[in-house]
């Protein structure tokens, strides 16, 4: 094996190892375990890094081997995965980060970062594989890591959350097997390839593929969060503030976005998929999500609860992107994979840190929270502004390539779709920003204040990490023309996916 | 015979036996015990490996009794998978009984009967005998005297339940190798030879041949405790001892349901335009329900373990119409995944029970409710029962996965996509009751008292077996490559 084939493996080692020595570590070695940690994420950030650029040069990084007869176990980095790739190992350190300061003093702190690590492993192999069989091992995997996470804090409310988590994913994955496994049955192993390898196949099983097709976006729509499948995700909302951050900007239900994407793109392949008639119901139940959950969004009065109707909502933009045949809306999909998940993630630590420093869990309790803690309302206020669109912030590039890549389509209907949601959006994300800055504090004072911080307005734990995301909202958008940023990395792997 | 002796294959039988002569000795010495027992288990477990590398022989070996009676022996691809398995979760329940520093330090009362070890032993050794037997007359005689090893091993605990439960369970294996013992005999009378490749190949569609077969597999099915044949099963396992629960639930089960294998691909073939196929399969889907479902009931955590051994068996059972298959490359699919799911529930299983006794040590209680608060003294064995129970779940990456894709592998290819869904809903249906146990483990409720803690070689020896099934679930081949592949499977894919 040559070094290049060492790579997506040592990738994945990089939090695999992690977890493993944190679940033998004991229970009061925080100092070492939160240096293993940063460690970890460190390492896998140099990596990934080493890997991005090696790709833009035209390398291929991949380690394969023979698990069953006729079926290949295949790790590969090729420009897609390191988009994926490139997301959550950038969001796994800020997150470790701050999930060391949010349980600080709270107990199974083994358990938690242990869970944690195996959670990021499972999204590299997501990101990485290189067949649908290597993707649904990861994929059940992420299941499992993520469960012990949900129920993490082991109260009544937090195991029914866990239970419902599981009936949905466990279910979905049940039906991604079956039909992972029809696939199989009619022509074997069949690797991810840009432009797509179903195209090849002998006509007659064309009608077979467009079912298999439903049953696979079935299974991935589960973790995908698209309706009539997202109960879960609300529910969720119990779990600790990392765990919810991260389930929502990287995990589990870019996931299923992800999956969605490999499987239209680099399986059927978009032309393949568009002449198969495949792609507009996809666009058709991206739009009700997108449509269903902003209205939902807008009913709910807990600020977390609100931020979760919304992920539901900002994740079928990219599966909107992906049923938008062309490379303007491909770009415009991609590229809101990372920024959403940068966006969301910022809005979720904030939520956190409100929680956790003054113990706001309603949004009408946010009154005035803006001169107690600025910087945390800042970065609010720029992921709530980059998720309605607002230019020169992330959310505004890919809602401009999401728009032209409508029109271009002719599809004009997505484009009512995403000007009625970016509306939506605004009715639920301006009300909490007016609240933070202009309306005066509550008389009563903060529910439940807690002093993090003598410098600053919460634990620089806490802080750090959000201010960190919150910058990136403002870089991907104003550097979007630069080399390597997301735009530049999307128009890269777009113009592969198109002959 | 002289040959056998030297390639190595009879010494599968030959050593457990001589080690049950050994044993009876050497349980006498407390001290001497341990190594004299390690000293045996290295000697088989190098025995086990050196015939792993030196592959499938091609000749059966044959001892003449009689004109008619031949005992033949031979070891198959199917054969050496089975006593690879019996290898590690006999060594690993033996260790975890007797070699470890808690076991010396046990009161005569606590510590396991001196019966136990040639028990074992001799039960290792017929299972031997009946995964290496290739003609009616050996298997019944494996059979036999498994059921009748079984029983007094389940006896050995000194309680009345548990004797109840051996009475029954007495019962049930005589009623069953009576019964195989006359399908036999009709099949003699019909055919005139007890060798099952002889008679495969002779083998008609007619009265004698449907009665005999149907007698064969229904006493199989009772010592096998295939739905709803399974009543004395959770008694038994629950009650009895622990190294006896694990041996008899990863081992004894699967003893009887291999030899319904045997027969079936000598027999069923002619009789796969009937009803019986779908017989069996619909056995096999109800085994799987109803298991669940009791195992969902259960509030101790033996009887959950029992009862989900008799749902496992269920998914033995679907892989048995689709073997029923003209398409060469996909029988052999299917039986890989047959073994596949016995090596898999083999080796969780055994874990589980492994777990379940140190659970029992650490609160003295197996009551589920009793898990709570216990992950923090003990959490390697409830990452054991973690691994363990994702295997039971058929989720990746566990051999139990590998053996529900390939049998669901086989379903599509055949076209049978009925079992398929079965497959797919019997992994969820496994799902809640493992993790109704999981879930207690991340409650947070008080904090149990602990009253012993297991030995580190225990928990260990648990946890490696958890192991196992995560590894060969990331490697399949080497335990696969052991049944002969058809060069089309090899080349990836199953042409439509």
């Amino acid at each position: 094996m040559s070094w290049t084939s060492w790579m997506p493996i040592l990738v994945l080692l990089s939090s695999l190892v992690t977890a493993l020595i944190i679940f033998c570590l004991p229970e009061n070695r925080h100092a070492t375990r939160g240096l293993l940690n940063l460690a970890g994420a460190v390492i896998k950030i140099l990596l990934v890094t080493v890997m991005i650029v090696g790709v833009e040069q035209g390398m291929t990084f991949e380690a394969r081997y023979t698990v069953l007869p006729g079926v290949d176990f295949i790790l590969r980095a090729d420009g897609m995965a390191m988009f994926f790739a490139g997301l959550s190992s950038v969001l796994w350190l800020f997150t470790t980060l701050y999930a060391i300061g949010y349980l600080e003093n709270s107990p199974n702190r083994s358990r938690f970062f242990g869970f944690f690590s195996l959670c990021v492993t499972s999204t590299m192999g997501i990101a990485l594989a290189g067949n649908l069989f290597t993707f649904l091992l990861f994929y059940e995997l992420l299941t499992l890591s993520t469960w012990p996470l949900v129920v993490h804090r082991g109260t009544e409310k937090a195991l029914a959350a866990g239970r419902t988590y599981l009936i949905y994913t466990l279910t979905g994955g049940a039906v991604l097997l079956g039909g992972v496994l029809w696939l199989y049955g009619l022509v074997g192993d069949v690797e991810f390839r840009e432009g797509g390898m179903l195209r090849d196949m002998p006509e007659a099983l064309h009608g077979q593929f467009a079912l298999i097709f439903a049953v696979l976006m079935v299974g991935l729509a589960v973790k995908a969060a698209m309706v009539p499948l997202h109960g879960w995700l609300p529910l969720a909302m119990v779990a600790p503030a990392p765990v919810s951050a991260l389930l929502h900007a990287v995990a589990v239900v870019k996931a299923g976005a992800f999956g969605i994407i490999r499987v239209v793109y680099d399986l059927f392949g978009i032309e393949f998929a568009a002449s198969l008639n495949l792609l507009w119901p996809l666009g058709m139940m991206a739009a009700i999500t997108i449509l269903y959950a902003s209205l939902r969004a807008l009913a709910q009065t807990q600020l977390k609860r609100r931020l979760a109707y919304s992920t539901i909502s900002q994740v079928s933009y990219i599966v909107l992107g992906i049923s938008l045949f062309g490379p303007v809306g491909t770009i415009g999909a991609l590229v809101h994979l990372l920024h959403q998940g940068f966006m969301k993630i910022t809005l979720f630590f904030c939520a956190g840190n409100y929680a956790e420093t003054l113990g706001i869990h309603d949004i009408k309790d946010l009154d005035g929270a803006g001169k107690r803690m600025p910087l945390t309302s800042a970065a609010f206020t720029l992921g709530a502004f980059g998720m309605i669109g607002a230019p020169p912030l992330a959310g505004f590039i890919s809602k401009w390539y999401l728009g032209v890549g409508a029109v271009n389509a002719g599809m004009t209907w997505a484009l009512w779709v995403l000007i009625a949601s970016s509306l939506l959006n605004a009715l639920y994300f301006l009300p909490i920003v007016h609240r933070l800055w202009f309306r005066p504090r509550a008389v009563a004072g903060w529910p439940e204040e807690q002093r993090l911080s003598q410098r600053f307005e919460t634990s620089g734990w806490l802080l750090w990490p959000t201010v960190a995301t919150a910058l990136f909202i403002i870089a991907a958008g104003v550097f979007a023309g630069m080399p390597f940023s997301p735009l530049s990395w999307a128009q890269l792997v777009a113009a592969g996916e198109y002959l | 015979m002289i040959q056998m002796l030297l390639t190595g294959h009879l010494w599968l039988i030959l050593l457990p036996l001589l080690a049950a002569l050994a044993s009876v000795p050497l349980a006498r010495s407390r001290t001497l015990l341990p190594w004299g027992q390690g000293l045996l288990l290295l000697g088989w477990n190098a025995l086990v490996l050196w015939l792993w590398q030196g592959g499938v022989p091609d000749t059966p070996a044959t001892i003449t009794l009689g004109a008619s009676l031949v005992w033949t022996l031979q070891t198959d691809g199917p054969a050496l998978i089975m006593a690879l398995l019996t290898t590690w979760v006999g060594t690993a329940t033996l260790v975890h009984t007797g070699l470890h520093r808690r076991a010396a330090a046990m009161s005569a009362k606590e510590a396991t009967p001196a019966a136990f070890w040639p028990m074992a032993w001799l039960l290792l050794a017929t299972l031997n005998v009946i995964w290496l037997g290739a003609d009616l007359l050996t298997l019944y005689i494996g059979v036999e005297a498994l059921g009748l090893v079984a029983v007094a091993m389940i006896a050995l605990n000194n309680k009345t339940e548990a004797v109840q439960a051996a009475l029954r369970y007495l019962f049930a294996t005589l009623l069953g190798s009576l019964a195989y013992l006359v399908g036999a005999g009709l099949l003699f009378g019909h055919y005139g030879t007890l060798a099952l490749a002889t008679l495969a190949a002779e083998v008609t569609a007619n009265g004698p041949t449907a009665a005999g077969f149907g007698l064969m597999l229904a006493g199989l099915a009772l010592k096998a405790a295939v739905f709803p044949l399974h009543g004395w099963l959770p008694a038994a396992h629950a009650s009895a001892l622990l190294p006896v629960s694990v041996l008899h639930a990863a081992l004894v089960i699967k003893a009887s349901v291999f030899v319904m294998l045997r027969h079936w691909l000598a027999f069923a073939p002619v009789f796969a335009d009937t009803l019986l196929p779908l017989l069996v399969g619909g056995l096999g889907a109800t085994a799987i329900l109803w298991g669940s479902i009791m195992a969902l009931q259960q509030t101790r955590l033996k009887m959950l373990i029992a009862w989900s051994t008799v749902a496992q068996t269920g998914y033995l059972l679907i892989g048995f119409p689709l073997l029923l298959t003209d398409d060469a490359a996909l029988q052999q699919l299917v039986l890989q995944g047959i073994l596949y799911q016995m090596v898999a529930h083999g080796l969780a299983k055994a874990a589980l029970f492994m777990a379940a006794g140190q659970l029992v040590t650490a609160t003295g209680s197996d009551r589920i409710d009793q898990l709570t608060g216990t992950g923090r003294h003990l959490p390697l064995t409830l990452l054991t029962i973690g691994l363990a129970g994702v295997s039971l779940m058929g989720m990746p990456p566990s051999a139990g996965f590998v053996a529900k894709w390939l049998l669901a592998s086989g379903a599509i290819g055949s076209g049978q996509v009925i079992w398929l869904v079965v497959l797919l809903a019997g992994g969820l249906l496994s799902a809640t009751y493992i993790l109704r146990l999981l879930r207690q483990a991340f409650r947070e409720g008080p904090e149990q008292d602990v009253f012993h803690h297991p030995s580190r070689v225990e928990k260990i020896t648990a946890f490696m077996l958890a192991l196992m099934t995560l590894l060969l679930g990331l490697m399949a081949i080497p335990l696969l490559s052991l049944i002969d592949l058809p060069t089309a499977v090899q080349a990836g894919g199953i042409a439509p």
